[in-house]
C-alpha cells in the first residue's frame, strides 16, 4: 500500500471509547438502516449469514460471581496493510486515496478469499438476494446501492457521508474539518463513545485522542495497520 | 449547562419561526408531502423532526425523507433530552411505519370473534358504527358503561377521549405509563412543606460514585438514552475524575456489565442492602444530614452483621461499598424498586445530602404551583376555549382514571370497551371477563392480541403519521416540550384516533363535548398548544440557520424548577412503619423444596413489552448479553446446570408457583445466581405479525399478577435438543475458553 498521498486528501480513522461503550447495539441498527443491510431471518441466520457491518463482540471473564464483562464494537477496520485486498482475483477491493478499504459490489465475483482472510471477521456474503417484504422496501437510503447476492459487503465508514461532507466542503472552498463526517454508527452512539474524522489533521479529535495513554488497536501484531484505535476501559 | 430556552419552529423557507406565522404560508406546507408536485424537489433530502414513540422517554428524532418516502431516523440534537443520539429501537422506528402487517384501513369483523375474518370498511361507515355503539350505551341504566381505555395517557388522544367519554358520562381509563413515576416517599418526607414532587432526575452525568439498585439504567429504566448519556460523561467528562459504579441486582444485566462492581444480592433484598449501608453510614458517623438519636436504634435491626445471611452479600463487602459511597465526592444512589423499597434508596441519598445538588438526586415541583403553564401529565391540556367545567368531573383525582394494570379496568362490567395504545391480550389476563364485553373496538394499527378478538378496527396512525405534544424531563430537570408531527402523509387508510374520536362526536351532534372541545383536529389542538406556550413568554423565535436540514422540531424548553430545600438541617427521623414493612416484605420471598429457583422476568431493551417483537431488525439484533437473535432462552447459573444434568441448549420446563409453565431452550449464563433463573419478556406472540408470531415464550405468564417481577419456579429437563440462534461469538465456547473452531 502507498505511503503516499496528497496531503490535501483526509485519512479517515474512528477512535472508540470502550470506557463509554455499554454494548447497547444502536450502532448496529442504525448502520442497518443507513447502508441498507437486510435482515436474513431466523433459518439463514441459524446458518451463521446474518450481516452486522458492525457488531458487538462481549467478552466473559471469570466465574460468577466475579465476572467481568468487555464490550468491543467490531467494524471494518480500514487496514492500511488489508490482508483482504491482495488476495482478490478480480481487484475488486482496493485502498482508496483517503485511506478506506474500498469495495466495488458490481465487480465482486464472490469468490470470498477476502472474508476468509479478514482476521476481525468484518466481511459478509450475500448468499442469496435480499428480501424486504413490502412496504420495508420504502426505507431503503437510496445514497446506497443495495447489493445482490453473490456480492461480498463490510462497513464502508459510510462513504456516502464521506462524499456529501466533502463535497459540502469544497463548496465552501476550505478542508474537511470535524464535524463534517459523522458515519451512523457514530452519530447515534447514546454514550457518545465513538469519534470519526481525519487522523491526518493534527486539529482533529480523533487525532488527539489517538496518542492517549488509553489507546491501541485489535490484532495490531499482525501488522495489519487498522485505523479504528480503542481506547481502553479504566482510567 | 447553561440556561437556554429556545423555540425552533417547522416551516418551509419561513422566515419568521411562527408555526401559525402570519406570513400567509399555507398550512399545507408544513408538510412535504402535501406540496404541489410542481414545487417538491426530487432528490433533496427534507429533515421532519418529530418525537419517537417507541418508548416513554420522548426522545427527538429528525427523520430524512426524499421523495414521500422516510428512509433514516436519527436523534434531535437539539433535543434536551437525548442530544443527537438514539437507541436501537429508535432507530428501528421505520419497520413500525412500513412494516408489512399493518391494517391497512377500517375493518369490522365477519366471522366469530378470533375466526380472523374481517371485512373492510369506509371510514364513514366505521365512524356511525361507533357512533350508533355509543348511543345505544345508556350510562346510567346501571347495566355497564362504555369505556375508553387508553395506554398512552399523556397525549392528544386522551386528551379527547377523556373530554368525550367524560361528556357522555361514561367512563375513561388511562394505563399507567410503563416506568411509571418513582414515589417520592422520602424526599416529600424530608423537604416538608413543599408541593407536590414530580419525578426526581438522577444527576448521574457529574456524580463520581453511583449505586444502583435494580435500576437499569443503560437500558430500559425511565430515559434510557438521556441517562446512557449522561453515563459516558460520568465516566469520561473534561476536568472530571472518572466516577465509580456498582450495580446491585441478582442477574448481571447489560447495566450491571458495564459496572465496576456487581454485587449479587437476594432476589428482592435490594433495598434492605441500602439500609444496611445506611446503617453503616450512620454508625461510623460518616452521614452529613443528622439523624434522630431513635433512628440509630431502630437501624441496628439492618446491619449487615444482622441481614448479611438475607441479602446473602459478604458484610465487609456492605461496609466498603457504604463507606465509599458515604466517602465519595458526589455519590448517587438510584433504585428501581417499588414502594416501600424505593424509600430505603431515597434514604441513602438523603444522609449523604445529595438532594439538588450536582451529581445528586435533582428534585422538581409538579402539578398546579409549577411554574410551567401548562402541566400536561396529570391534567392534560387544558386549552384556551376549553375548560372541565363542560364536562362531568369524573370521581377519580386529576380527572383521569388511572389504572397500574388492564385486569383492574374489567372490575367494572362494560357494555362497551374501545381499546387505544395497548395490547393487554397478549399477557392473556383478565381474558373471559375481556371477552364477555359486548362490543369491543381497536384502534391498533396491527393485528395483534387484542385486536384479533375485537369487533370493529379503526386503526390509528404510527407515531411517525400523528400529532401531538409530549412533555419530558431533561438531564437538569428542565421540562422540554415536543412536537410529534407526521413526517410523511399517512402510508394507508389509518386516522389519528382523535381525529376519529371528533369525526364520531360530530356524528352524534355536538353538545357538552362540542363546546369542551371546539376543535376540528389532533393537528389543531396541537397547534393551539404550541401557540399558547409561545405566546405564556417562555421561548424566543429563532431564524432557521441557513445550511442545516430545513425542517426542525419545534421543542419548548422551561427553566427547571428545582424544588427549595429545608436550609434548617432537622434531624432525619425514621419512620418505623416503613422499616418494618421492609422487613416484612423482604421475608415474603420463600424459596421452597418444590419450586427453589427464583425467575426474574426483565424487560427486554429490545423488544420492550412485546411491542417491538415485530420489528425484523429487533428480532435479528443479537441480544448483547446472550447473543440470541429470533427467539427465547431461560439463563441459568453453569453450576446450577450442571447439577441438573442440563447443558447449554436443552430444552427445559419452568414451572411457576401459578400453575403455569413454558418449555424454553436453556442457556448456560455466568452472570446470575445459583438459586435463580431469568428471561426477558418480549417474545411468544400468537399473533402480530409475521416478525413476531408463534415466536418464543412469553415469561409473564408465569408471574403472579402484572406487578410483579419475579416468581418462585422450578425447572426440569424435557428431552431433545432446542435451536438456539446465536450470532457471532458462542456463548458457551467463550465461556469454557475451547479453541476458535
Amino acid at each position: 500500500m502507498t505511503e503516499e498521498h496528497s496531503s490535501k486528501k483526509p485519512q479517515w480513522a474512528m477512535v472508540i471509547d470502550l470506557d463509554r461503550c455499554t454494548g447497547c447495539e444502536a450502532c448496529v441498527v442504525a448502520c442497518r438502516v443507513e447502508n441498507n443491510i437486510p435482515t436474513v431471518g431466523p433459518e439463514e441466520a441459524a446458518r451463521g449469514r446474518s450481516m452486522n457491518w458492525i457488531r458487538i463482540e462481549r467478552y466473559f471473564e471469570g466465574e460468577y460471581p466475579d465476572v467481568k464483562v468487555k464490550f468491543m464494537p467490531v467494524l471494518c477496520q480500514h487496514c492500511e496493510e488489508a490482508p483482504c485486498e491482495p488476495v482478490c482475483p478480480v481487484y475488486a477491493t482496493y485502498h482508496t486515496d483517503e485511506g478506506l478499504n474500498a469495495q466495488v459490489y458490481n465487480r465482486c465475483v464472490g469468490t470470498r478469499y477476502c472474508a476468509n482472510n479478514c482476521p476481525y471477521t468484518v466481511r459478509f456474503f450475500n448468499f442469496f438476494d435480499p428480501k424486504w417484504d413490502a412496504p420495508l422496501e420504502k426505507a431503503l437510503n437510496p445514497e446506497v446501492s443495495v447489493r445482490t447476492r453473490g456480492v461480498m459487503e463490510k462497513c464502508t465508514f459510510c462513504i456516502q457521508r464521506i462524499r456529501k461532507g466533502e463535497e459540502k466542503a469544497k463548496e465552501e472552498a476550505r478542508d474537511v474539518r470535524d464535524g463534517d463526517v459523522t458515519p451512523a454508527c457514530v452519530q447515534t452512539c447514546q454514550t457518545k463513545a465513538m469519534y470519526f474524522g481525519n487522523i491526518a489533521d493534527p486539529e482533529s479529535e480523533v487525532s488527539r485522542l489517538s496518542k492517549s495513554n488509553r489507546a491501541s488497536r485489535l490484532l495490531e501484531d499482525l501488522g495489519t495497520k487498522p485505523k479504528v484505535i480503542y481506547l481502553n476501559k479504566g482510567d | 449547562m447553561k440556561r437556554r430556552e429556545f423555540i425552533i419552529l417547522s416551516g418551509i423557507g419561513a422566515t419568521s419561526a411562527s408555526l401559525l406565522s402570519a406570513c400567509g404560508h399555507p398550512e399545507e406546507k408544513l408538510i412535504p408531502a402535501f406540496i404541489p408536485d410542481d414545487e417538491y424537489v426530487p432528490g433533496i433530502d427534507y429533515w421532519k423532526a418529530s418525537t419517537c414513540g417507541m418508548c416513554d422517554a420522548g426522545c427527538g428524532i429528525i427523520v430524512r425523507t426524499r421523495e414521500h418516502k422516510a428512509n433514516k431516523i436519527e436523534g434531535n440534537p437539539l433535543h434536551p433530552v437525548n442530544r443527537g443520539a438514539l437507541c436501537a429501537r429508535g432507530q428501528a422506528g421505520l419497520e413500525v411505519l412500513y412494516n408489512p402487517d399493518r391494517i391497512k384501513g377500517p375493518m369490522k369483523r365477519a366471522g366469530e370473534r378470533g375466526q380472523g375474518k374481517w371485512e373492510e370498511i369506509s371510514w364513514d361507515e366505521g365512524i356511525k358504527t361507533l357512533a350508533d355503539k355509543l348511543r345505544e350505551v345508556d350510562p346510567d341504566n346501571g347495566k355497564g358503561k362504555a369505556c375508553f381505555i387508553t395506554g398512552d395517557a399523556e397525549g392528544v388522544t386522551a386528551h379527547v377521549a377523556r373530554r368525550f367519554m367524560q361528556a357522555q358520562r361514561q367512563a375513561f381509563v388511562a394505563e399507567q405509563p410503563h416506568g411509571a413515576m418513582e414515589p417520592s416517599g422520602t424526599y416529600a418526607d424530608l423537604l416538608s412543606g413543599v408541593v407536590k414532587l414530580g419525578e426526581p432526575i438522577a444527576d448521574i452525568a457529574n456524580a463520581t460514585y453511583l449505586v444502583s439498585f435494580g435500576a437499569r439504567f443503560l437500558e430500559t429504566w425511565k430515559s434510557p438514552v438521556m441517562y446512557s448519556q449522561a453515563y459516558g460523561e460520568f465516566r469520561s467528562a473534561h476536568g472530571k475524575v472518572r466516577g465509580k459504579f456498582t450495580q446491585i441486582e441478582p442477574r448481571l444485566s447489560l447495566t450491571a456489565a458495564n459496572a465496576d462492581e456487581w454485587i449479587a444480592a437476594s432476589p428482592g433484598a435490594e433495598a434492605l442492602v441500602a439500609l444496611a449501608m445506611v446503617q453503616v453510614i450512620v454508625r461510623e458517623g460518616l452521614n452529613k444530614a443528622p439523624v434522630s438519636a431513635d433512628s440509630h436504634q431502630m437501624l441496628e435491626e439492618f446491619s449487615p452483621e444482622n441481614i448479611s445471611s438475607t441479602i446473602d452479600v459478604p458484610v465487609e463487602k456492605i461496609i466498603r461499598v457504604a463507606r465509599e459511597f458515604a466517602r465519595a465526592e458526589r455519590p448517587l444512589a438510584i433504585g428501581d424498586l417499588r414502594s416501600p423499597d424505593s424509600s430505603a434508596v431515597h434514604l441513602l441519598n438523603a444522609i449523604v445530602e445529595n438532594l439538588n445538588k450536582p451529581g445528586g438526586v435533582l428534585l422538581f415541583e409538579s402539578g398546579k404551583n409549577s411554574k410551567n403553564p401548562l402541566s400536561i401529565p396529570g391534567n392534560g391540556l387544558i386549552l384556551q376555549g376549553e375548560s372541565d367545567e363542560h364536562v362531568g368531573k369524573s370521581p377519580a383525582h386529576d380527572g383521569i382514571e388511572r389504572i397500574s394494570n388492564f385486569v383492574q379496568a374489567l372490575q367494572h362490567p362494560y357494555r362497551m370497551l374501545m381499546i387505544h395504545g395497548s395490547n393487554p391480550m397478549f399477557a392473556k389476563r383478565g381474558r373471559e371477563d375481556y371477552l364477555a364485553i359486548p362490543f369491543i373496538v381497536s384502534f391498533s394499527s396491527f393485528m395483534d392480541e387484542t385486536s384479533e378478538v375485537s369487533d370493529l378496527i379503526l386503526p390509528d396512525h404510527t407515531y411517525l403519521e400523528r400529532w401531538d405534544l409530549h412533555s419530558s424531563l431533561g438531564p437538569d430537570g428542565r421540562q422540554a416540550f415536543s412536537l410529534t408531527q407526521p413526517v410523511l402523509e399517512p402510508q394507508f387508510n389509518t386516522r389519528q384516533t382523535a381525529d376519529v374520536l371528533l369525526a364520531v362526536a360530530r356524528e352524534m351532534g355536538g353538545g357538552a363535548f362540542a363546546e369542551a372541545v371546539p376543535f376540528d383536529s389532533a393537528r389543531e389542538i396541537v397547534e393551539k398548544a404550541v401557540t399558547e406556550l409561545v405566546s405564556l413568554g417562555h421561548g424566543k423565535n429563532l431564524e432557521p440557520v441557513p445550511g442545516e436540514p430545513n425542517e426542525k422540531g419545534v421543542v419548548f424548553v422551561g427553566e427547571p424548577t428545582p424544588v427549595k430545600t429545608e436550609t434548617e438541617r432537622k434531624p432525619l427521623s425514621l419512620n418505623s412503619f416503613f422499616l418494618r414493612l421492609l422487613r416484612q416484605h423482604a421475608s415474603e420471598r420463600v424459596a421452597s423444596v418444590n419450586y427453589p429457583l427464583t425467575l426474574i422476568v426483565y424487560e427486554h431493551a429490545g423488544f420492550g413489552n412485546g411491542v417491538s417483537a415485530n420489528l425484523p431488525s429487533i428480532q435479528e439484533l443479537p441480544d448483547p448479553m446472550t447473543s440470541v437473535m429470533w427467539g427465547s432462552w431461560v439463563e441459568i447459573n453453569p453450576k446450577t446446570a450442571a447439577t441438573m444434568g442440563i447443558a447449554d441448549g436443552d430444552f427445559v420446563e419452568v414451572t411457576t408457583t401459578n400453575g403455569s409453565s413454558v418449555r424454553v431452550p436453556a442457556l448456560l449464563y455466568p452472570g446470575i445466581r445459583p438459586d435463580c433463573i431469568a428471561m426477558p419478556t418480549g417474545q411468544g406472540h400468537s399473533s402480530y405479525g409475521r416478525y413476531a408470531r408463534y415466536r418464543g415464550v412469553d415469561p409473564t405468564a408465569l408471574l403472579l399478577n402484572s406487578e410483579e417481577t419475579s416468581v418462585q419456579s422450578r425447572l426440569t429437563k424435557v428431552g431433545g435438543k432446542a435451536q438456539l440462534i446465536r450470532f457471532g461469538t458462542d456463548l458457551q465456547q467463550s465461556m469454557e475458553k475451547k479453541p476458535w473452531r
